[in-house]
């Protein structure tokens, strides 16, 4: 516990030696969302519950982009061999990775998130939530970052096979923007695209905590967050399983010339 | 002779990793049909709002891909600028005999965006040209390939603003972040998002001549015979007029920051 608290920190102090980058993502992503806001707005001119519901969606949706931030070093040692060292050190290689990671995420939700957020509540709203739902909502969010996290790990795990795994890491980047719903949420796609995001882990990762959010705060009966939570822990111990695997073979692999 | 030469060299280094290539090649072309089927999925809404059908999307969207790979193929490097000046590399680009312009341009030709950008794009524009309802005429191919000519001028003249600007405050990421907020309108005709936005997107950051003016006259769309719609080509020489003299401001104002 103490270990993982002493990696979480020094993920967060990180983030925090640049304040003036996150003023300028401040001021960026408030620009991207009112860019979104202008967008959704043309979509649904004539229906105003929609138009108001898919702003804020945008919104939470931007928001969430900001601190979705998966910083690796996994390809990169494995590719130059400091995996060697690293896997000495006294802890899960892994698990210590995504503790600095999470470290990073609040610091960013601090740095970044908070000020945008509270910008678009004062300028779109975001209807009437209590601060249990923003716990709730909180958490969903450090389990959806998880599961990001786990695919890109899972991802980057190629690197044992291939040289370069960033054009795959592209990929994956790629299918988790069109599948996950962070710009076209599931309930809008055709019933095709419907099922495939339905049948996958990255719709955990952007539209069910916005969804939880307002769902919540526009009182809709929609989605229920126990449901989320206990999809979100499944994705999460699929994905760790296969990262297990994959782990153990490659582990296999390594061979690190020269010192 | 140079360029010929500066081109093989180019090739023969990004093909060096052969399977990393084809990796890549084949990673980063879905990127493109991302955004198209976000568009297409939203199409029969803006259809029966703005009377641009699917194709009529494609056809827009295939105008501003076209050239925005043209455009990554030699000015990629700039958007990147702050990373050569911090690191030191720009002043390499001073030594050469040529024009610091020149040098960045065709010492960084990128060869991997012709096949993983600009095939598939040529690609959808080219389905696109086939099944859109425009009566085509020679006035109407000039137009498409002056359109394609002028967005490729005007998005490279934002990668070396953006380079310019790296020059003086060692951190563009920003602005590039900026710059594709703004640019995923360009997936959509630009009348749904009101007056006011297409004022801003003609007079100060010119992008509707990308692909919206031109697109208008083709398609026969709106105010089809408006002046504005031939505009694209002078106000791309313009606005690349402009930005070389901003270019040459900031190369006189560069201080190396390397070691």
């Amino acid at each position: 516990m103490k270990k993982m608290g002493a990696m979480i920190f020094i993920g967060f102090k990180q983030k925090f030696i640049y304040k003036k980058a996150a003023l300028l993502t401040i001021c960026v992503s408030a620009f991207s969302v009112l860019i979104l806001c202008l967008f959704w707005k043309a979509i649904y001119p004539d229906d105003p519950m929609m138009q108001a519901y898919m702003v804020r969606y945008a919104a939470l949706s931007q928001i969430l982009s900001v601190f979705y931030v998966v910083e690796s070093k996994l390809s990169g040692e494995i590719r130059n061999g400091n995996i060697a060292v690293s896997l000495l050190k006294p802890w899960n290689y892994i698990i210590a990775m995504l503790q600095e990671n999470i470290g990073k995420m609040l610091a960013n939700i601090f740095l970044v998130g908070l000020p945008v957020f509270l910008i678009c509540y004062l300028l779109i709203g975001f209807g009437n939530f209590i601060f249990f739902d923003i716990i709730k909502v909180m958490f969903t969010i450090i389990l959806a970052f998880t599961i990001l996290f786990l695919v890109r790990i899972l991802v980057e795990l190629s690197c044992f096979w291939v040289i370069e795994s960033w054009s795959l890491v592209f990929l994956s980047d790629v299918i988790i923007r069109i599948l996950s719903g962070s710009f076209i949420p599931s309930f809008i796609m055709p019933e095709w695209g419907k099922n495939i995001m339905q049948s996958l882990p990255f719709i955990w990762i952007y539209e069910m905590p916005i969804r939880i959010f307002l769902d919540n705060s526009d009182g809709l009966p929609g989605i229920h967050s126990g449901k989320v939570v206990l999809l979100q822990l499944f994705w999460i111990a699929v994905l760790s399983g296969i990262i297990a695997v994959v782990w153990n073979r490659g582990r296999k692999k390594i061979a690190v010339q020269g010192g | 002779m140079l360029i010929k030469n500066l081109f093989y060299l180019c090739f023969k280094r990004e093909t060096e990793y052969k399977l990393n290539f084809i990796l890549l090649c084949l990673t980063v072309a879905p990127l493109r049909l991302m955004f198209l089927l976000f568009a297409l999925i939203l199409s029969p809404k803006i259809e029966m709002l703005y009377h641009w059908n699917a194709w009529d999307i494609s056809f827009l969207y295939g105008i501003y891909v076209v050239s925005y790979s043209l455009a990554q193929i030699f000015f990629k490097h700039f958007r990147y600028m702050d990373q050569l000046i911090i690191h030191g590399e720009l002043d390499t680009f001073f030594t050469k005999p040529q024009p610091v312009l020149f040098n960045l341009i065709f010492y960084n030709i990128h060869i991997m965006e012709i096949f993983s950008q600009l095939l598939p794009s040529v690609i959808i524009l080219i389905i696109a040209c086939f099944k859109v309802s425009a009566d085509w005429t020679i006035a109407k191919v000039i137009m498409l390939v002056l359109s394609i000519i002028s967005g490729t001028l005007i998005q490279a003249s934002i990668f070396v603003f953006i380079g310019s600007t790296a020059v003086f405050t060692f951190n563009s990421n920003w602005l590039g972040d900026l710059y594709y907020a703004f640019r995923d309108f360009l997936s959509y005709p630009l009348v749904i998002f009101g007056k006011k936005m297409l004022m801003f997107l003609t007079f100060i950051l010119p992008l509707a001549f990308i692909n919206y003016y031109p697109a208008r006259y083709i398609l026969e769309k709106e105010e089809h015979n408006s002046v504005i719609n031939f505009m694209s080509f002078p106000v791309s020489l313009f606005v690349a007029f402009i930005v070389y003299q901003v270019w040459k401001f900031s190369c006189r104002h560069y201080v190396s920051s390397g070691s």
